[in-house]
């Protein structure tokens, strides 16, 4: 398999959100797409003239309504231009960017607006993902993106007490994360020291899966504007390069993980072949902060070792010294990650959203304190399908 | 946007509809998993072999992903297994196929059958009265509908095979 470097490079030039929330009920789709896009023009200090092409993504089955780019043509401002449409489930933000990553560094358009946006209150979350699976074989098994046995599997490496506790301590580090990120939908105040009492009250929803590990149904939506690499350096004062990004896929059954022997998963096997092909050796001290997609607080702690090409403990150590916290060794999700905000056409978007953020120093107060040169952003969704990206400050690999 | 001036809709009415869908489906099982479903009539898992690497793919499909190769021979695994996971579900979700809100909890169980190559876990549900006994490595055994045919329906659950 063959694969060319870019023809040009790709750069970030404007970045637009929206508050993330349960219920917006204030704005409908249209309007909350515009906010998100009219945000990230601003960022830019452009208008939407200046846009070639623009690549939309939701999850039509979340809201059932079919064709969601016809629909919110006037919010992503697409009338008179080449539209695309992604929807990959949990990838689609991501695959949203790799898609306008593509566009721009082929020749094809000089910039490119990619949009993701989510109303999971006008719909059944559960219920679309829930019909993910074949309906004659499978389906009446589906219990949406609820599992246990990541849960169940960190408990019989490492035991009980030492990976409920991990768990929850990832977790209220990104209830720490959130509570400095404004726009963060889920903020709680949580502290390390309710990690006993956390791990007992909040109620199980699959096994050792709790309400408080799982990540939250939001409404938002989130833009960002592409620029090649000449028009960037032109236009935009703090351009964030897209070095190189992989997308991984696996088969259409999702039991054969749970064998007597199970196959790399997607996070590894996509943090492999990315790192090699870019030279990448230490990833933990290579990348400045990671924004990752964690589904719960279970999967968050866990795919750290997967995606930082981790053994054994090693992960759970770093965990357990603090290195992922926001003044840590590899800060994750200074955000406060998909556990305090997942509108989930949007939500992979936000990890690189936020993380080009991060690289501009312009966070706010979840701004990570140490000069941000390289950063790392995931996707996940479907059966275990992954994106990752790398960003940088400068044009210098 | 809304503070731009004064003759906005920030002050009108708000409202939100709630509606229930109902939709009909049909979907075909093409000649390989037709083969499956067969086969569960006759009360029985076919898997089928990758001529190549030898794995038994359950449920069966047309083509093995990693040789590349297509897959053509048949071969009945189990019925008994060995639990390898599970998920016991809590929260009442919705049935997929019907749309009922499911009693909880109940559990899923991933099964390595009889026979099975080393990563082609199987996933079914659990008797009820199990489920507070499942473990890992526990044996189970399927048990089958009164009348089978060739539905997913034909496996009622599977239970410990004391």
């Amino acid at each position: 398999m063959s694969r060319n470097k870019k023809n040009r490079n790709t750069a970030i030039i404007g970045v637009g959100q929206t508050v993330y929330s349960s219920h917006r009920e204030d704005q409908n789709q249209v309007e909350m797409a515009h906010e998100a896009v009219r945000n990230a023009l601003t960022d830019a200090n452009l208008a939407i003239g200046a846009v070639d092409c623009i690549v939309h993504g939701n999850m039509e089955l979340f809201e059932m309504q079919f064709q969601p780019d016809l629909w919110h043509s006037l919010g992503i401002g697409a009338l008179g231009k080449d539209v695309y449409r992604i929807t990959t489930g949990g990838t689609t933000g991501s695959t949203l960017v790799c898609a306008a990553d593509n566009l721009v560094a082929s020749g094809m358009y000089d910039m490119v607006l990619a949009v993701g946006l989510q109303k999971l209150q006008e719909g059944n979350t559960t219920g679309g993902i829930t019909n993910m699976a074949d309906p004659l074989w499978f389906r009446n098994l589906q219990s949406g993106a609820l599992s246990g046995t990541a849960a169940q599997s960190m408990i019989s490496e490492f035991g009980e007490e030492r990976a409920r506790k991990a768990a929850m301590r990832y977790r209220i580090m990104m209830d720490r994360h959130a509570m400095l990120n404004p726009r963060a939908h889920r903020r709680f105040g949580l502290k390390y020291e309710q990690m006993e009492e956390l791990m007992e009250s909040s109620p199980q929803l699959v096994g050792e899966l709790r309400l408080i590990h799982m990540c939250s149904q939001s409404d938002g939506a989130c833009a960002i504007l592409f620029a090649a690499e000449d028009v960037a350096k032109e236009i935009s004062a703090k351009p964030v390069w897209i070095r190189d990004h992989v997308e991984v896929h696996r088969e259409e059954t999702f039991s054969n993980i749970f064998g007597f022997v199970q196959p790399e998963t997607t996070h590894r096997y996509a943090a492999r072949k990315l790192f090699q092909r870019n030279g990448i050796e230490n990833p933990v001290d290579y990348f400045d902060v990671f924004e990752m997609y964690d589904p719960s607080a279970w999967w968050g702690a866990g795919w750290l070792r997967e995606f930082l090409l981790l053994d054994g403990d090693e992960h759970l150590r770093l965990l357990e010294a603090g290195e992922f916290d926001l003044d840590g060794r590899l800060p994750v999700n200074p955000s406060g990650g998909v556990i305090a905000t997942n509108p989930i056409g949007a939500t992979a978007m936000l990890r690189v959203a936020e993380a080009a953020l991060q690289i501009r120093g312009e966070a706010g107060a979840h701004q990570v304190p140490k000069e941000v040169r390289h950063a790392l952003a995931s996707g996940f969704g479907g059966t275990y399908w992954t994106a990752l990206l790398m960003l940088e400050k400068d044009i210098n690999w | 946007m809304a503070q731009d001036n004064e003759n906005t809709l920030a002050d009108g009415e708000l409202i939100c509809l709630k509606v229930m869908n109902s939709i009909d489906q049909r979907y075909a099982t093409g000649p390989t998993m037709g083969k499956w479903f067969a086969g569960l009539k006759e009360r029985k898992f076919l898997a089928n072999k990758c001529p190549q690497c030898g794995r038994t793919q359950i449920p069966p499909r047309e083509a093995c992903a990693i040789c590349r190769v297509r897959v053509r021979e048949f071969v009945e695994l189990g019925p008994k297994g060995t639990i390898t996971a599970w998920d016991i579900v809590y929260y009442a979700s919705p049935d997929p196929l019907t749309g009922a809100v499911r009693e909880a909890p109940y559990a899923v169980l991933y099964i390595m059958l009889d026979g099975a190559t080393e990563q082609e876990a199987f996933a079914m549900e659990m008797k009820k009265d199990d489920i507070g006994r499942i473990k890992m490595g526990s044996r189970v055994r399927p048990v089958w509908a009164e009348t089978t045919t060739g539905s997913y329906k034909d496996v009622l659950y599977f239970e410990l095979d004391d």
